[in-house]
């Protein structure tokens, strides 16, 4: 060794217990566990920042052979986790001229039978009002999706609101001529929707079961929980009437089993308790927790110390999902699903999500958006379904997103968040590329957390991630 | 990866050979995989001051051992008697049957 080593910080991520250290490597996503030797090198390196060969003959002399300190720096070495000088990876922007779509959602309408009141819609209308998309343009935007989806062997369409089942007699014309023009593609068509389970019924029911849907609930946990927000225009509570549906509708045997989507709001219960309540009194085997979009003024927001409380109950409640899967069990906890499925993957993400790649969102006036929850926004579209895609306008906004802020070049939660969603950072200042660190300490909270449990599982159970995702990474 | 136990496909795509490496995001790595960026051969001690954990030279990639460091290898001296030995043979795989061998006459 020639010379002084630095420490490269920000190239990896360690986190558990002496015994059990699990190493994120971030330029890649790979992850590794340390063993005894490695894990004392990584404690010196992180005291000393910096080494030469004889602080580390000194400090390791008689504890552990020089072969073995020499292997655990050379693994460092590789990693660029130890370097020379300072090592970056960066990915340079890929400029985007093609969309390779393959998911598009459909605003049916901008009606809603309900009035929730944390709603982040901007354009949402009572159903007498509501704008609705016609057939015709419906049909162009399936048309749109199948010429963009040339290569792609399955394509996905999203039917969404507004409340999409006030316009049931649409999904099913839609579905079926989605499935004529998918056959004569040679492609498969995927469906699904996100809904307020307060329309339905036995007939909707049978249709989404023949037509293999996919199905969200939004639902908020128990009857006083769910009631607090989601509540009729009139302001009454609908916890009865959906739940009553929800059980008609998980007993009807979907192939995907529809899963619960819960938002939490300033004053919302206990993750657990929510999820207890979903799982075992309604039946759902997939349940999901998203914090509340809110404007920073907005009494509905989670302030810090409510998203610590969230935290602390999503982490209790990913415990469950370690145990569970450590025993070979699997547990409907769907955000642990996700970060498990990020981690076993690798995923690494120069973009934060697949809005204007492979998803885009048509409006009720056929112009193309982001994604679901830009349509109606004050934020421009990339097109229409009519004209096709705004593809240098689309370019230039992926362009952008992908330089990343410099807080995220050096964020260890990078490759997996990779900025957050643009529909946040909209929200929160108007301009969907602002940087918005709100959720920041909650994202590497959560990550670290996540990444210790992988390892546990991945250690105790190794067959279970490959067994759990097969089906995923066919798809993906 | 000697000490470090991969816990998922990326990790032992990463601990697998270079030449193996399906990933195009592994290639990143390439420049330091090995252990030639720290322990170049040709250093005459390790860092502990022992000779265990050299490389030897057959491990070493024949330009490696001309360009960026000192080893005794019987190689052109590129510096002052045969600049253009290597010129237009940059892939030591592909192009060794053009390296020449130099008599005392050239
Ligand atoms: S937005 Fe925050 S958590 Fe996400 S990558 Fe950037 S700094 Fe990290
Ligand atoms: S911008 Fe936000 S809401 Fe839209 S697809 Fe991306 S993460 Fe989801």
């Amino acid at each position: 060794m020639s010379g002084a080593l630095h420490i490269q910080r920000q190239n990896y991520h360690a986190t558990g217990a002496a015994r059990r250290r699990v190493l994120l490597h971030v330029p890649t996503t790979s992850v590794f566990e340390l063993d005894r030797v490695s894990s004392d090198v990584l404690d010196f390196l992180e005291e000393s920042e910096s080494i030469v060969s004889d602080a580390v003959r000194s400090r390791f002399d008689g504890l552990y052979a020089p072969g073995e300190v020499c292997d655990a720096l050379s693994d460092f070495v590789a990693l660029g986790i130890l370097a020379p000088a300072r090592k970056e990876y960066s990915i340079a922007p890929r400029p985007v001229t093609r969309t390779p779509l393959n998911t598009l959602v459909l605003t049916l309408t901008t009606g809603c039978n309900l009035g929730c009141s944390y709603c982040y819609r901007e354009d949402l209308d009572a159903p007498k009002a509501a704008r609705v998309m016609e057939r015709a343009t419906a049909l162009q935007a399936i048309d749109l999706l199948m010429r963009q989806a040339a290569d792609q062997e399955r394509v996905a369409i999203v039917f969404f609101g507004g409340e999409p089942l006030t316009r049931f007699a649409d999904i099913r014309a839609l579905t079926e001529a989605a499935e004529a023009r998918a056959m004569k593609a040679g492609k498969r068509v995927d469906f699904s929707l996100t809904t307020n389970a307060t329309l339905l019924d036995d007939a909707m029911i049978e249709f989404f079961r023949a037509h293999r849907f996919g199905i969200a609930v939004s639902m908020d946990g128990d009857e006083v929980e769910h009631d607090r927000r989601r509540i009729t225009l009139g302001g009454k509570g609908t916890y009865k009437l959906v739940a009553a549906n929800v059980r008609r509708l998980l007993q009807a045997g979907l192939e995907r089993p529809p899963g619960a989507r819960v938002t939490l709001t300033r004053g919302s219960g206990e993750v657990g308790r929510i999820y207890r309540h979903l799982h075992e009194e309604i039946g759902f085997s997939e349940i999901g927790f998203a914090p509340v979009t809110a404007d920073p003024g907005s009494p509905l927001g989670l302030g810090a110390a409510e998203m610590r409380r969230v935290l602390d109950g999503m982490i209790a409640l990913g415990r469950d999902y370690a145990d569970a899967a450590k025993r070979g069990e699997r547990h409907g906890f769907s955000n642990m699903d996700h970060l498990m499925l990020d981690l076993w993957r690798g995923t690494r993400k120069t973009l934060p999500c697949g809005a204007g790649v492979g998803l885009l969102a048509a409006g009720t006036d056929g112009s193309l958006s982001l994604c679901h929850r830009f349509t109606g926004t004050g934020v421009g579209s990339f097109g229409d379904v009519a004209n096709g895609i705004d593809q240098n306008g689309l370019g230039h906004f992926l362009d952008r997103a992908q330089a990343a802020h410099p807080a995220c070049d050096a964020c260890h939660a990078r490759s997996i968040c990779a900025g957050g969603c643009y529909h946040e950072a909209y929200v929160h200042s108007g301009d969907p590329l602002a940087a918005t660190f709100g959720h920041c300490e909650f994202v590497r909270a959560w990550l670290e957390f996540g990444l210790a449990c992988y390892g546990e599982i991945a250690i105790a159970n190794p067959g279970f991630f490959a067994a759990k995702f097969a089906e995923r990474k066919e798809r993906s | 990866m000697k000490r470090l136990l991969p816990l998922n496909e990326k990790a032992r795509s990463l601990a697998a050979p270079a030449a193996s490496q399906p990933s195009g995001e592994a290639a990143l790595m390439s420049n330091v995989v090995g252990c030639t960026t720290t322990f170049d051969p040709g250093w005459e001690l390790d860092a502990f001051g022992g000779m265990a954990n050299l490389c030897q030279p057959i491990e070493a990639d024949l330009y490696g051992c001309t360009d960026t460091c000192w080893w005794p290898a019987q190689l052109a001296d590129l510096v002052n008697t045969s600049p253009e030995w290597s010129d237009g043979k940059n892939s030591a795989i592909r192009d060794w049957r053009e390296l020449q061998i130099l008599f005392p006459e050239d």
